[in-house]
């Protein structure tokens, strides 16, 4: 492990188009088939629950590719490396056999408290040896390459000394390590901190990008917030296409995350990747609010199926 | 401490602490020595307090919403004035420290039993303070047999009893490892029932009850039981002939151990086909 891998891709496939796998449609799937190439699972929704969601899940697994995707590694946590939650985490991809593993560029939480968002680094040259020690060490352990996401993020420290595309990129060069790129993500920091969103996403080593993630952010004013609870706006589209056109083509998923739709619309939804790369972009606004609305929801990760 | 350490633990504590921004920014000031401003960069049209504020806010209300989701049952009965209230004095005093939500609700019974406001109800309504734990327990329970290893993927039968092997055969049963027992102060399942289906309830009467909840083909069984079925489930956490089980409850409920065996040849059908216990071979 930790060579570095000069293929496009690290050598995955490109999956196609895929949707999260959620609890509110487990019984559709059961009943239907699932139409879409792929689907990406919240990894610590499935490494503790060996029941109706583990179910679904093999279910699905038995039809299609599924990718593992984690909210809680904390890469970025000056804690210790949690090895419980890595052993879990091996465990679950040694019954999933997922086409990849991933996580966020980011700290959950430290001092053993677990915040449960997707809190920012600093972007130092300190904090992005810390980190790629740190990818070393799990893609030992897991014996497969790491994939990190780009956050949604809505502060900068002021100690931080380069940019997140350039972090991303000496991580991704350091370790061998595979990108998730986050078009929307990347188009809700480029307005919140006031950076060119193209620039970030030409200024990436596109032959490590594995995987793209599109959602609908909220406008608060200010601030765009990662709501993932919208349909996706034009200028995500528009970042997206580009994205996939530097990268020769990527697996890329729709996240929708609360308000969740039925899943013939959440179908729909992802499907118009179809029509962007044909050339059309969906004309659709930036959803806004002047209601509190949250960053990074996590609740679906609870809501439980009696039946 | 590292500058990333330093940065980590200043903002988790402007996170993670109770209050408004100010007084958790004071907080974070006091143990690091690091204001806002020394922090985080001033930069573009929100200002910093804006930017914290998704991330302080956006927490409380985040690990709210896995409460409402853990606890809805609870939350219909109490309001949501109250429960919001009681849900996040228990996230304030118990902050997670999982990788896994299906945690984060796990102390709250226990929580909610610790701070009963026992000083400001009279004494002949104090016992209704209990109802709300024994509702929070029951609900807490149902959610984690949902989740942990059943029967389901078994590939020996474990239910198949004839008559004759329940008159003529020795036999040795072990509780299924998705069976909780429940000893709670209040006949709370059918109120539980209740409030979930929008019906409408009267206040039960405080009375000891016992419940076995259990799971079979990814369907929860939550049954009322008997105080000498309680015993005789939990005598069965291990392997153990049905005649020991049933010595075991008789003893603990100073009853006549061929009477339960009696009874336990009509119920232990049902204990199989509900998932609760198994048959051990040999």
């Amino acid at each position: 492990m930790n060579q570095k891998n000069t293929d496009s891709r690290l050598g995955l496939p490109n999956l196609g188009l895929g949707v999260g796998l959620r609890n509110k449609h487990f019984n559709y799937l059961l009943e239907h088939p699932p139409v879409v190439d792929w689907f990406e699972i919240i990894s610590e929704n499935f490494m503790d629950d060996f029941g109706f969601a583990r179910h679904v899940l093999l279910h699905i697994r038995q039809q299609v590719p599924v990718v593992m995707h984690g909210v809680s590694l904390s890469i970025g946590s000056t804690d210790p490396l949690n090895m419980d939650y890595l052993k879990r985490l091996k465990a679950l991809a040694d019954v999933v056999e997922p086409s990849w593993i991933s996580d966020h560029l980011c700290w959950t939480g430290v001092a053993y408290v677990n915040t449960h968002d997707l809190l920012p680094m600093p972007l130092t040259e300190e904090s992005l040896e810390h980190v790629c020690s740190r990818v070393m060490q799990v893609q030992d352990f897991l014996q497969r390459p790491l994939v990190l996401e780009n956050p949604s993020t809505y502060l900068q420290f002021k100690s931080s000394t380069m940019q997140e595309w350039e972090f991303l990129s000496a991580m991704a060069k350091r370790t061998g390590c595979g990108l998730l790129l986050d078009v929307n993500n990347v188009f809700v920091s480029a307005h919140n901190h006031g950076f060119d969103a193209t620039h970030y996403i030409e200024s990436l080593p596109h032959q490590q990008i594995v995987q793209m993630h599109l959602a609908g952010p909220t406008d608060c004013g200010n601030l765009l917030i990662d709501t993932h609870d919208q349909p996706v706006p034009s200028e995500v589209w528009k970042l997206y296409q580009l994205a996939q056109n530097l990268t020769g083509g990527v697996s890329t998923l729709l996240e929708w995350d609360a308000n969740i739709p039925e899943y013939p619309e959440l179908v729909t939804e992802l499907f118009k990747a179809k029509t962007v790369m044909q050339g059309h972009l969906p004309e659709i606004k930036v959803h806004t609010s002047d209601a509190a609305v949250i960053s990074t929801p996590v609740h679906f990760q609870l809501e439980t199926n009696h039946d | 401490m590292t500058d990333t350490a330093l940065l980590q633990h200043w903002l988790k504590t402007v996170i993670t602490s109770g209050g408004a921004l100010p007084y958790k920014l004071q907080k974070a000031q006091q143990q690091f020595s690091l204001t806002g401003q020394d922090v985080v960069l001033a930069a573009g049209k929100a200002s910093i307090q804006e930017r914290l504020q998704v991330y302080t806010s956006g927490y409380v209300l985040r690990l709210l919403d896995c409460m409402y989701a853990d606890f809805p049952v609870l939350r219909k009965f109490l309001g949501e004035q109250l429960f919001d209230h009681f849900a996040k004095a228990y996230l304030a005093f118990h902050p997670s420290t999982s990788f896994t939500l299906y945690d984060l609700g796990a102390g709250f019974p226990a929580f909610l039993e610790r701070t009963k406001p026992t000083d400001q109800v009279p004494e002949a309504q104090q016992a209704l303070l209990d109802l709300p734990v024994a509702l929070a327990t029951l609900e807490r329970t149902v959610h984690e047999v949902l989740r942990v290893a059943g029967t389901e993927t078994n590939t020996m039968p474990g239910s198949d009893l004839s008559i004759e092997m329940m008159l003529f055969q020795p036999l040795t049963i072990q509780a299924n490892p998705c069976l909780r027992l429940l000893k709670l102060s209040f006949p709370v399942l059918p109120f539980y029932h209740a409030i979930q289906r929008d019906e409408t309830y009267d206040l039960p009467a405080p009375a000891e009850s016992f419940v076995a909840v259990c799971r079979k083909n990814y369907r929860l069984n939550a049954e009322p039981v008997q105080e000498w079925q309680y015993h005789f489930l939990n005598a069965c956490a291990q392997p153990v002939s049905l005649s020991e089980a049933a010595h075991i409850a008789a003893s603990e409920t100073q009853t006549d151990p061929s009477a339960l065996l009696a009874e336990l040849y009509i119920w232990l059908p049902i204990l199989l086909h509900n998932g609760a216990i198994s048959l051990i071979d040999g």
